[in-house]
């Protein structure tokens, strides 16, 4: 099969997940998290319960815009029902990835509580973040290029935030437990953050470049030719 | 073995058309695909998709839907098992068409 039948198949099974647009609601939060968090004032602490609050309420707010965002694709380009084979895979994917992701948190809490530094744990949360992208372009058919540079990045975030070479603890003015902490929920969530954004930009674009909406009058005047 | 343009001609012209190959590879990825969504896919006109789509529901290898969403009348598409079958074979016939054509491009450049 040529690579435009072989994009056409891909666009096609993976519709719903290639409209970025539904996703960028989602980086734009976590990486407006990770700005809110760097630019709080070192003496005050992190204000926790008021951290969650914004944070739940962000994201409360991107889950209401994802189905919104949704009609804007299907009014656009169209509606696709997904096979039921296919939409078991989606689910399989679904939970391996909930569970992988819940099993990395419970991880790194486990590594808190037994003393680890804070900052070798959130290193291998990046680290294994950036392999959970890279199995998840490779469990979606290795179609799109985006994803092995992006996961790449990612992983570079994490050796330099290891070797203590991270440029936002240095911003940060890093000395203390507190001030390192903050460092780390900074940089995951900035990492995540751009992360989401770009992914979701350049699916989107996919899309769009493989769904161009139909000129009309062009299409006729080309038949009657 | 058959010569390169007698291979090619036993290709199914009703499939190989590049529009109607591209509707059969969309819906040969899903449940089913709206008009708008294959129109999008295609480029094409609503008339000449419509043509299209009208062959291949005659031929067996797609089933079309007409629904309203309100007042708006919505058409989905679905491609058969027929159409399943064929499109597979139709593939399977490129790839072993493309294997045979680099053989020819080898032959002429080592003769």
């Amino acid at each position: 099969m040529d690579e435009r039948l072989q994009r056409i198949q891909f666009v096609t099974r993976y519709y719903d997940w290639l409209q970025g647009l539904r996703f960028l609601p989602f980086g734009v939060l976590m990486a407006g998290f990770a700005l809110w968090l760097a630019l709080l004032p070192l003496e005050g602490g992190t204000p926790a319960t008021l951290g969650a609050i914004a944070l739940g309420v962000g994201l409360v707010a991107t889950l209401g815009l994802y189905p919104l965002v949704g009609g804007y694709y299907q009014r656009r380009f169209g509606e696709v029902r997904s096979s039921q084979a296919m939409k078991q895979t989606r689910l399989r994917l679904t939970l391996l990835f909930a569970v992988a992701g819940m099993a990395l948190a419970f991880g790194l809490v486990a590594l808190g509580l037994r003393g680890v530094g804070p900052g070798f744990s959130m290193s291998w949360a990046l680290a294994i973040s950036a392999a959970a992208l890279v199995a998840y372009w490779a469990a979606i058919g290795r179609f799109v290029p985006h994803y092995p540079p992006i996961a790449g990045a990612m992983l570079l975030v994490a050796l330099l935030h290891a070797l203590g070479l991270n440029p936002l603890c240095d911003w940060l003015h890093v000395g203390d437990a507190a001030s390192t902490v903050r460092c780390d929920l900074v940089t995951f969530h900035a990492a995540w953050g751009v992360a989401l954004m770009v992914l979701a930009l350049l699916d989107h674009r996919l899309l769009v470049r493989t769904l161009s909406p139909a000129s009309a009058d062009a299409a006729e005047l080309g038949a009657a030719g | 073995m058959k010569a390169p343009f007698e291979q090619l001609a036993t290709l199914d012209r009703l499939i190989h058309e590049p529009a109607r190959l591209s509707l059969l590879t969309a819906l040969s990825a899903c449940d089913s695909a709206d008009f708008l969504y294959l129109q999008s896919l295609t480029g094409l006109s609503k008339g000449n998709l419509s043509s299209h789509l009208s062959k291949l529901e005659e031929a067996g290898l797609v089933t079309v839907e007409k629904q309203f969403k309100g007042k708006t009348p919505h058409t989905l598409l679905r491609i058969t098992g027929t159409g399943r079958e064929a499109i597979e074979r139709h593939w399977e016939q490129l790839e072993r068409l493309r294997s045979r054509a680099k053989g020819w491009v080898s032959e002429e450049g080592s003769g």
